[in-house]
């Protein structure tokens, strides 16, 4: 499948401080990528080099082809792009901004608008400074959907909102998802769990994995087992094995490779018969969480 | 152009007030501004007096805030803009920004300046409008390019006051260093480089912002910009400079003769003052050699002096803006001497060195013309007036765009009005005045020049300067310019002392 946004080897330096040291994205035409991480990771950052408001210090990024320093009206006008803390024209009422951004854009859906307009309940006479935060972000995201942007590119679009207005602009996203390829970030895993496709874990100005979210959640499991006596713990444990914790006849880890039959079979190997095998499937907050606590490797290659 | 229309209207909607601002004040100056060509001697009006002063600087605030609102709409400073994400074509946002410019500042202004024409009676202002945009057009073009300059690299108005003052501190600072460098106050050589790397330097930033809002870039250009001027102000070759603008002339082709006046003044009025830096020195000139319907501006002099024992003093080059013609026989030049240097030659004959900087003119037309009460037409010139003043009368001419450089003279034999306190002066005496001006206002392509009359020139009797009143016979003799030379005196053991000049000043009521 073709990439709509990718990055090689970008770096990025603010005086002193690195904030992305080498970050390498590759996001699939047609996907919702979460791309996600602790504040201060750099997401922010790398959402702005790829919009061109950032140049980068090192490295490359495009988007839809068009390398990223040089994206100018023309692709800007496939992109909508929607940030938590953007300036917007705050003196203009929400039919002047959607009427201000109409003649910007030649894909531009009146009907799309109207759409937009009766899904979010924007009150179009009132001005952009008297919307409460949600209803600003609702405003926004409609100027960046009724164009059919190929790419919409969110930067953590529901932090401080209300599950409800969260919950609406997911629903919006959703319905034109399937025409345009969306990046989005965020550093609260379970408002992306509902509905990203993919899923890249950001530390410290690295991608540390990046993946399909199906298939994360397919291969992490919680696994319990429980012996009959106490069994013989080895030495060293299988690498895709984490947190591993071990009480007596009671056996707890992650497996981050799961596949019932070879787990299984490994278990067996290792540690004998079990009386008892539970597997549990974790949420994305868990997995992050076993991977943070697992010292971030970098599964990426792992899993490759 | 339809984004660039698109952006203008979004612009004139949301800086409606501000527009609304500047043309109120533009409205009230073009109002008020006529009140400044009548000639007044004593203030008639107080609130007047006080718009006078203060409209045309806050035509030119109101322009700034125009500006600093229309340019920051769409602010280039940060990374969290909307528009920047938004498919604006940046030589469009910068097209709308200069077509509001035009419409709201630049349009408005010509307008203003054109009322203003006919109001001053120059006749129907469309012919003049070509002539009227260009005089406005330098001025307007270089408060519109510095105040865009830090608006595009300023993010709100806050940020772009704290920038006016940096460059308010800045000018101070120039203006002090200047002060130091030696013969910059009388050279303008530089003055077109500075003004040259001050447009370049501006304009390069709005384009680097407008471009790739690289803000950092843009603010160094412009510190760069201002440190460049700096530079050139301090490392000008000034006195090269003079050298090449006011040629040294064979001996047997000169049109004025200068030497120095070997007689001995008399001892002056000095008071010891410790805080006084300088002492002032005149140099009485002898003048001869002026040829018939010629006359020569003084426009700068240099003095050196070597003291026996080596040590030196160089005034540089000094502006002195005094007029002879062939009837006079001298004049005074004065220098400011470094005290210390003062007192250690004083009473020492040291060797002296004058240069000064010429300029020649010869009689052009001559127009007679009688003062008439209120106001009487000056063909060539404008418009004039009586002022009838405390220590001296005067003529207020008003003239659209510039003057000719005129010599106006009234003579002690034509005069119908009383002319001095005892109604007498000698026959065959002159009182004149030398006037040249252009206007430079950002609005008003009219502007007035005050030709004064403050003595009888040659009369050392009478005290009284001469009163002008409706029917006094003016002369108007245009100058047409000749030949900028330069003339060398040098005088041998001279001391400093015996030409030190009166520091106390006097004040006496002479009419």
């Amino acid at each position: 499948m073709n990439s709509a946004i990718r990055a090689e080897n970008l770096t990025k330096r603010f005086r002193r401080a690195d904030a992305l040291t080498g970050l390498n994205l590759d996001v699939a035409e047609g996907a919702i990528y979460a791309l996600v991480g602790p504040n201060g990771a750099g997401k922010t950052t790398t959402i702005k080099i790829l919009m061109n408001i950032f140049q980068a210090t090192g490295g490359a990024a495009e988007i839809l082809g068009i390398d990223s320093r040089k994206i100018a009206a023309r692709t800007l006008a496939s992109i909508g792009y929607v940030s938590e803390n953007q300036e917007l024209p705050l003196w203009m009422t929400v039919r002047d901004f959607l009427a201000y951004l109409r003649p910007f854009y030649p894909t531009w859906d009146t009907k799309l608008e109207d759409e937009l307009i009766q899904r979010f309940e924007l009150p179009l006479d009132r001005k952009l400074k008297d919307l409460s935060r949600g209803m600003r972000m609702k405003a926004t995201l409609a100027g960046s959907l009724a164009y059919h942007p190929k790419v919409i590119i969110l930067d953590e679009p529901f932090s401080g909102l209300d599950p409800l207005v969260r919950d609406q602009l997911i629903e919006g996203l959703l319905e034109r998802s399937s025409e345009s390829t969306t990046l989005v970030s965020s550093h609260d895993l379970a408002e992306i769990e509902s509905f990203a496709t993919h899923v890249g874990y950001m530390e410290r100005g690295q991608l540390r994995f990046s993946e399909e979210l199906a298939t994360l959640r397919e291969r992490f499991r919680e696994v319990e087992l429980k012996f009959e006596q106490n069994p013989s713990v080895p030495e060293k444990w299988p690498a895709a094995w984490m947190q591993t914790n071990n009480s007596g006849s009671v056996i707890r880890f992650i497996e981050s490779q799961f596949d019932q039959e070879r787990t299984c079979a490994e278990i067996r190997q290792l540690l004998g018969e079990a009386k008892d095998v539970t597997f549990t499937a974790m949420t994305l907050r868990s997995i992050f969480l076993a991977l943070a606590k697992s010292g971030s490797r970098t599964l990426t290659e792992e899993h490759r | 152009m339809r984004q660039v229309l698109h952006i203008f209207k979004k612009d004139v909607r949301h800086h409606c007030p501000e527009i609304l601002l500047s043309l109120t004040v533009l409205a009230a100056y073009v109002w008020n501004e006529p009140d400044q060509w009548v000639a007044r001697a004593v203030s008639a009006n107080r609130l007047r007096d006080f718009l006078n002063g203060g409209l045309s600087i806050a035509v030119v605030i109101s322009w700034c805030i125009l500006v600093v609102r229309a340019v920051q709409g769409e602010n280039l400073v940060g990374d969290r803009q909307f528009w920047v994400t938004k498919p604006y074509d940046r030589k469009k946002l910068i097209s709308a920004k200069l077509l509001f410019m035009i419409a709201f500042i630049s349009l408005p202004a010509l307008i203003a300046g054109s009322v203003l024409f006919a109001e001053g009676g120059f006749g129907s202002p469309l012919h003049a409008l070509p002539t009227i945009f260009l005089t406005q057009a330098g001025s307007i073009a270089f408060i519109l390019v510095i105040t865009t300059a830090l608006a595009t690299v300023t993010a709100s108005i806050t940020q772009f006051l704290l920038a006016l003052l940096a460059v308010g501190v800045y000018v101070a600072l120039a203006a002090t260093v200047a002060a130091y460098v030696p013969s910059q106050s009388f050279s303008s050589g530089s003055d077109s480089l500075q003004e040259g790397i001050l447009a370049i330097g501006c304009i390069v930033a709005i384009l680097l912002q407008y471009t790739g809002r690289r803000t950092a870039s843009s603010r160094s250009l412009l510190a760069v910009t201002a440190f460049a001027i700096l530079v050139v102000i301090v490392v000008t070759p000034y006195q090269a400079l003079v050298a090449r603008e006011y040629v040294l002339r064979p001996a047997g082709n000169q049109p004025i003769q200068l030497a120095f006046d070997q007689k001995k003044p008399i001892p002056p009025e000095v008071v010891p003052r410790q805080e006084e830096k300088q002492v002032e020195i005149q140099t009485p000139i002898k003048v001869w050699a002026i040829a018939p319907a010629t006359s020569v501006s003084v426009d700068g002099a240099m003095m050196s002096l070597r003291a026996p024992d080596g040590q030196n003093w160089v005034s540089g080059w000094i502006p002195v803006g005094l007029h002879v013609f062939p009837e006079d026989q001298g004049f005074n030049s004065s220098f400011k001497v470094k005290k210390s240097f003062f007192e250690h030659v004083k009473a020492t004959p040291v060797q002296a060195h004058i240069s000064f900087a010429l300029s020649t003119f010869q009689n052009g037309e001559t127009k007679r013309i009688v003062a008439t009460s209120g106001e009487f037409k000056v063909p060539g010139l404008g418009f004039c007036s009586i002022v009838q003043g405390y220590s001296a009368d005067s003529l207020r001419c008003r003239y659209a765009f510039e003057t000719p450089t005129v010599l106006t003279t009234v003579s002690s034999s034509e005069m119908p009005c009383l002319v001095g306190a005892d109604g007498s002066a000698t026959p065959g005496l002159v009182s004149r005045d030398w006037s040249g001006s252009s206007a430079s206002d950002p609005v008003s392509p009219i502007g007035t020049v005050d030709i004064y009359f403050w003595k009888w020139e040659g009369d050392t009797d009478t005290k009284s300067s001469p009163s002008i009143c409706p029917g006094t016979p003016l002369i108007f003799r245009t100058q047409e310019a000749g030949p900028q030379i330069r003339k060398e005196i040098e005088i041998d053991g001279i001391k400093v002392g015996d030409y030190q000049a009166s520091n106390v000043v006097r004040f006496s009521s002479a009419r």
